[in-house]
């Protein structure tokens, strides 16, 4: 969801210290949305890393004689249809999911950036290159995109995150260049290139740290467009295959007990959105406090 | 209507052995019958004793008298509860049928998919038929046909019967239709190239077909492969592009109207059907609907009246409700586990046996299937005649698994590991999965690989570019015909395309004992000495265990009250053909 | 100025699409399974495949078949499906008012839902209501847009028998779209308000805007005449934007809902493997999205001047 460089052409820039510093973590967290959203994206991450200890049963463990059983004291989020925990494959599921999420943006974002600074700073034929390709990539709905490459690919979790990092580079790649631009021609980066400063050295000290803030933003983002991605995946029975949970794979298998047992599809659901959530509102809140002029 | 079927005609997801249900009555059969033909084998295949003029239904005494012209609207019966028996049937009406998939192809050059094949049944017509019983029967041939040789078959075909474009139908027809099934660049079904000479036009109602070799199971085939329908002769040429879009032409109970893919695919009665006073809906309307959640819910709304293919889990809940009827009846699809003995761990027989212990089939049926399935007991399921109803469970026995496995040379410091393979279905990644569980008490780590239909097939059937040895085992479903052969054949014979274990063939398991009583039991008519044999070669391969067969699947289907008559799925026969609405 | 920019811009459109449909003919074919197998059933005999791939021309070299469809495309012949030999034209030219039509209406969802709430939000930044408008927004946005159909359906069709569940504009007139329209609009009235918020609080700390206040214009003036216009250039970018994920989120909600729009053409052509089908449609999806972003970028440069567009 790139924007144009839309802010007047200030570089954006991310003071974490000093008097600059201390506005922007009072920025941040004035909105409860935005301290929600990390509470909740907190949460998340200490139940995927910590999953083993904190869920009740394993989450391959079927126990035939309980199967789609309600919510109760024993399966707090109820059964599936073979009698496993859904409370633990949420659990679980959280650290399938968030391995998606992070390793996807860790990709996109990595190749993203790359090429958009290389687009950026070069300009030219390289530029145009580099941005017609990312079109070619934006001029298809994601879904399709995914679909074709899974059908070559296969399913399974690696795929899965090499599709949907894919999928997310034009994106990094759009902004990054954007802010590169605005940022080439500012006097202390010229200032640097013409007492000869060699183009790589100019672009790790000077552009890209000025860059930082949307590229953060962006990132923040895309783990939840990530997280709905593969959810879509699994729905179409490209994703994570079973009985390795995700949510997306809980999700789309409580698709056909949706009648009679809800709760599948519910709770698995509710993790998606939850997160999906948390971040959005993790990456606004970025936004806000970064860009000072939301100041009023 | 959404079980592969491992037959290489791809159709008729639900073969089921059905008898009309007690609340809908005893349909009308048009002329006074017989008892129905018991299924033959066609390699020796003799006139039945009784020529059926038409498909017939349950042999008690028909209810209405043989002259059915059905009074253009007689007076509705006063609110005929859903439960009573049988009203008067009411010509006219329309429902509309839920189905998964849109028909992939109505043209004759390609292969219908499951659900273009079920449509297209009420449309085409071959010489034979499948009736409600599961039973082949003769339907534009007047009766089976004669073998003066066994690689002869000859046709007496149905005089006065027309196309739905008028013309009449003669042997003429059949030829043009049966040298599209076999021209190299026309036809969509290996075997009739295969095993299909020529055939020839003896006169206008007699239709010779010369075989290269014999093909045992070529009147079952014919009977059960709606994509072999007869069309008039010239109708591709003549309706071009057309056909099979805008046009598709048989002499069947419905007719074409049209097809708006992933809409709808409307058939209107053919008002000509040579079964007079049948069909009586006017109209049956197609539409597939993806989501399987949504199709009972388009039921339970009235926007649909029947559902082709209710999942387990829906049929209990769809029981309890009002103005819902739920059908169900043992269906033919055998749900199993493959073993390849071409490869380890799988070509050691205590393995393959001590797996086969070690699986609780019961809990497979009563978890996946929700009860809607029976272990099997025998070679044939409970419905067939040849069953014995004195065989026993098959046995589970986890601790004499373990001792087969020690012997094998399998122990805790050296688990059974392997691979269950399967396609993308829920149905099959869950039995899969629970047996990965059964076995994971005995300390066997199984691994599950759902995959892609197309690579999930090509080792097993042996595909050119494929690698025979490239898996373990693999969990499947086989739709077979009622025909016995199919039964006692199609998966053990060295022969058979579909011998997936590899079940003596070259490098697989041998037993050569076995290998001739399989041939045999395929072609004995004889129904005392069949048993026998069926007897001794379910012994021979529940000791050999190439496959472990896990439940013989019952097919559900559900239809709203107003929807009379409705024959469960046999192979592709006409479940429409004797259906009607009540008015109210 | 703009004219040179337009007309850069339209010469760039050109090897955009190109790319996009090599890319979809590179992946299809790649793909394991081809149409001739399925035409075939399970059993085929090799000869009747050898022919029928000759027939349909796939046993040539790749490069050569994508050089023939590509010179028949630019001809206006998109082929034939290769299951039912329907035009492709006429396939997509019959599916796409479905989709237009849904794509339009949840359009119009999200905006009914989108501005509003933008416009609350920054008018009240912080407060309560900003905070509440934001999470039902975005509520949208997160909840996976097949489950929210689902649910959709489950109370208004099944429970209340409001609307049909699914089912095809012929059938069921205008009210088949409704529970599509807003499972996929508010997957998007999220962003809009997104942007709305945004823009309203970036145009309100104006000096236009504190001018006029000065004068003393009403407030109510204020926010809505001056601001709203400006706020809605990045509705106008979204639209844009987004058009790929809208057409995207059709594929699944005409899965789930049984509408026989593009978005499930797409679906079962690739299933099938009809490739003729396929490649037609990407294109015609890869052409609407690369037209409207052209016109919503045009639109942009216009309408601001301070924007400096590369």
């Amino acid at each position: 969801m790139a924007q144009p460089v839309v802010h007047g052409g200030r570089p954006w820039s991310v003071r974490l210290t000093g008097r600059r510093g201390s506005a922007f973590w009072r920025r941040l967290t004035r909105s409860p949305l935005t301290v929600a959203g990390v509470i909740g994206a907190l949460l998340v991450i200490a139940l995927g890393v910590f999953a083993d200890r904190v869920a009740p049963f394993p989450f391959a463990e079927v126990h035939l004689t309980d199967r789609t059983r309600t919510p109760n004291l024993v399966y707090l989020l109820g059964t599936d249809q073979f009698g496993r925990d859904i409370l633990s494959r949420v659990i679980f599921g959280a650290r399938i999911s968030l391995i998606v999420g992070v390793a996807s943006t860790t990709i996109g974002s990595s190749l993203g950036v790359s090429l958009g600074t290389l687009a950026g700073y070069c300009g030219g034929w390289v530029d145009e290159g580099i941005m017609r390709s990312m079109d070619v990539i934006m001029a298809f709905p994601s879904i399709v995109l995914g679909i074709a490459l899974a059908a070559v690919l296969g399913p399974g979790l690696g795929n899965v995150i090499l599709i949907i990092g894919l999928l997310q580079i034009p994106q990094f790649a759009r902004i990054t260049r954007g802010s590169v631009l605005t940022v080439k021609e500012l006097d202390y980066v010229l200032a640097a290139r013409a007492l000869g400063q060699g183009s790589a050295i100019t672009v790790v000290r000077h552009v890209l740290p000025n860059c930082v803030g949307p590229i953060v933003v962006l990132a923040s983002l895309t783990v939840s467009t990530a997280i709905g991605a593969e959810a879509a995946l699994s729905f179409l029975g490209l994703g994570i295959q079973p009985p390795t949970p995700s949510w997306g794979n809980i999700l789309s298998d409580g698709r056909q007990y949706i009648l009679q047992a809800p709760w599948i599809s519910t709770f698995s659901g509710l993790a998606i959105t939850i997160t999906i959530l948390a971040f959005n509102f993790i990456g606004d809140g970025l936004r806000d406090a970064i860009d000072p002029r939301m100041r009023t | 209507m959404n079980r592969p079927r491992r037959v290489p005609w791809l159709h008729g997801g639900a073969v089921a052995l059905v008898c009309l249900l007690v609340a809908c009555g005893p349909a009308a059969p048009p002329a006074p019958t017989a008892a129905p033909p018991k299924p033959t084998t066609a390699a020796a295949a003799a006139p039945t004793s009784a020529p059926a003029a038409a498909p017939t239904s349950a042999p008690a005494a028909a209810a209405k008298p043989a002259a059915t012209v059905a009074p253009a609207k007689p007076p509705a019966p006063t609110a005929a509860p859903a439960a009573a028996a049988a009203g008067e049937p009411i010509r006219g009406g329309s429902i509309t049928v839920v189905h998964s998939n849109n028909p992939r192809s109505l043209n004759p050059r390609m292969d219908g998919g499951i659900d273009g094949n079920f449509i297209m049944t009420h449309v085409r017509e071959r010489f034979l038929g499948i009736n409600e019983k599961g039973d082949i029967v003769p339907v534009l041939a007047t009766e089976m046909p004669q073998r003066p040789d066994p690689l002869t078959y000859i046709f007496k075909l149905r005089q006065g019967v027309q196309f739905h474009d008028g013309s009449p139908f003669t042997a003429e027809d059949a030829q043009y239709s049966f040298n599209i099934f076999l021209d190299e660049k026309t036809a969509f079904s290996g075997n009739y190239r295969k095993f299909i000479r020529n055939t020839e036009v003896v006169d206008p109602f007699t239709f010779r077909i010369n075989m290269k070799s014999p093909w045992p199971d070529f009147l079952s085939d014919m009977a059960n492969n709606s994509g072999l329908g007869i069309l008039p002769k010239g109708a591709l040429e003549k309706y071009g592009d057309d056909y099979g879009v805008k046009v598709v032409q048989g002499t069947g109970p419905f007719m074409f109207r049209e097809w708006i893919k992933d809409d709808r695919l409307v058939l209107v009665r053919n008002p000509n059907y040579w079964q007079t006073g049948l069909p009586y809906l006017d109209q049956i309307i197609f539409k597939p609907i993806p989501e399987e959640s949504v199709q009972v819910i388009n039921l339970r709304t009235g926007a649909a009246d029947v559902l082709l293919d209710v999942p387990f889990k829906e049929a209990k809940a769809l029981e309890s409700e009002p103005g819902i009827r739920v059908l169900t009846h043992g269906a033919g699809v055998l749900e199993e586990l493959m073993y390849n003995t071409l490869v380890p761990p799988f070509n050691d027989t205590k393995v393959r046996q001590a797996v086969a212990l070690a699986i609780n089939r019961q809990e497979i049926a009563d978890t996946v299937f929700l009860g809607y399935a029976e272990v099997p007991t025998d070679l044939l399921p409970s419905w067939h005649w040849g069953h014995d109803p004195s065989s026993k469970a098959p046995e589970y026995n986890p601790e004499k698994a373990r001792q087969l496995l020690t012997e094998a040379g399998y122990g805790p410091s050296k688990p059974l590991k392997f691979e269950i393979r399967c396609t993308n279905q829920p149905m099959f990644v869950d039995q899969a999965i629970l047996i990965q569980a059964q076995l994971a008490k005995l300390g066997i780590e199984v691994t599950v690989t759902p995959m892609d239909k197309t690579l999930f097939f090509a080792p097993m059937f042996r595909e050119a570019g494929s690698d025979p040895k490239s898996w373990q085992a693999g969990l499947e479903d086989y739709g077979f015909t009622t025909a016995t052969f199919s039964f006692v054949w199609e998966q053990y014979s060295a022969d058979s395309t579909i011998n997936t274990a590899n079940y003596n063939m070259p490098g697989g398991f041998q037993n050569p004992e076995a290998a001739k009583v399989i041939e045999q039991a395929a072609i004995e008519t004889d129904e005392t000495k069949a048993k026998a044999i069926f007897k001794q070669e379910y012994a021979m391969l529940e000791a050999d265990m190439p496959l472990t067969r896990l439940s013989f699947l019952q097919n559900v289907q559900a239809v709203r009250s107003r929807v009379k008559n409705i024959s469960a799925l046999v192979g592709d026969n006409y479940p429409f053909m004797y259906a009607w609405v009540d008015k109210n | 100025m703009v004219l040179r920019y337009i007309a850069r811009r339209l010469v760039m459109v050109v090897p955009v699409v190109i790319g996009v449909t090599v890319v979809v003919f590179t992946l299809i074919r790649l793909a394991p399974g081809d149409p001739v197998q399925a035409m075939l059933g399970e059993n085929p005999d090799p000869q009747v495949a050898v022919l029928r791939r000759r027939a349909l021309g796939l046993d040539q070299p790749l490069p050569v078949q994508y050089g023939i469809w590509l010179a028949r495309t630019l001809r206006g012949d998109l082929g034939r499906s290769l299951f039912t030999r329907e035009y492709v034209t006429t396939l997509i030219f019959d599916r796409a008012p479905t989709t237009i039509s849904l794509a339009g209406l949840s359009m119009l969802v999200a905006i009914g839902i989108g501005v509003p709430a933008g416009v609350l939000a920054a008018t009240r930044k912080d407060s309560w209501s900003d905070n509440l408008s934001r999470l039902l927004a975005m509520l949208g946005v997160s909840m996976p847009v097949f489950w929210l159909g689902l649910i959709l359906i489950i109370v208004f069709a099944l429970n209340l028998r409001l609307l049909p569940a699914g089912g095809s504009l012929d059938q069921n007139g205008p009210s088949a779209l409704v529970l599509p329209a807003i499972a996929l609009g508010a997957s998007f009235a999220a962003l809009i308000m997104r942007l709305t918020r945004s823009a309203m609080l970036e145009v309100l700390v104006q000096d236009y805007v504190r001018t006029a206040r000065a004068k003393g214009l009403h407030e109510y003036t204020v926010n809505y005449r001056h601001a709203l216009k400006a706020a809605l250039i990045p509705v106008i970018t979204v639209i844009g934007f987004q058009t790929g994920t809208l057409l995207g989120g059709a594929v699944l909600t005409e899965t789930i809902f049984a509408l026989p729009g593009l978005g499930r053409l797409l679906t079962s052509s690739i299933n099938a493997r009809d490739y003729p089908v396929i490649l037609g449609s990407v294109l015609a999806v890869a052409l609407v999205f690369v037209f409207v972003n052209l016109v919503v970028d045009v639109l942009y440069a216009l309408l601001d001047p301070r924007i400096k567009y590369q």
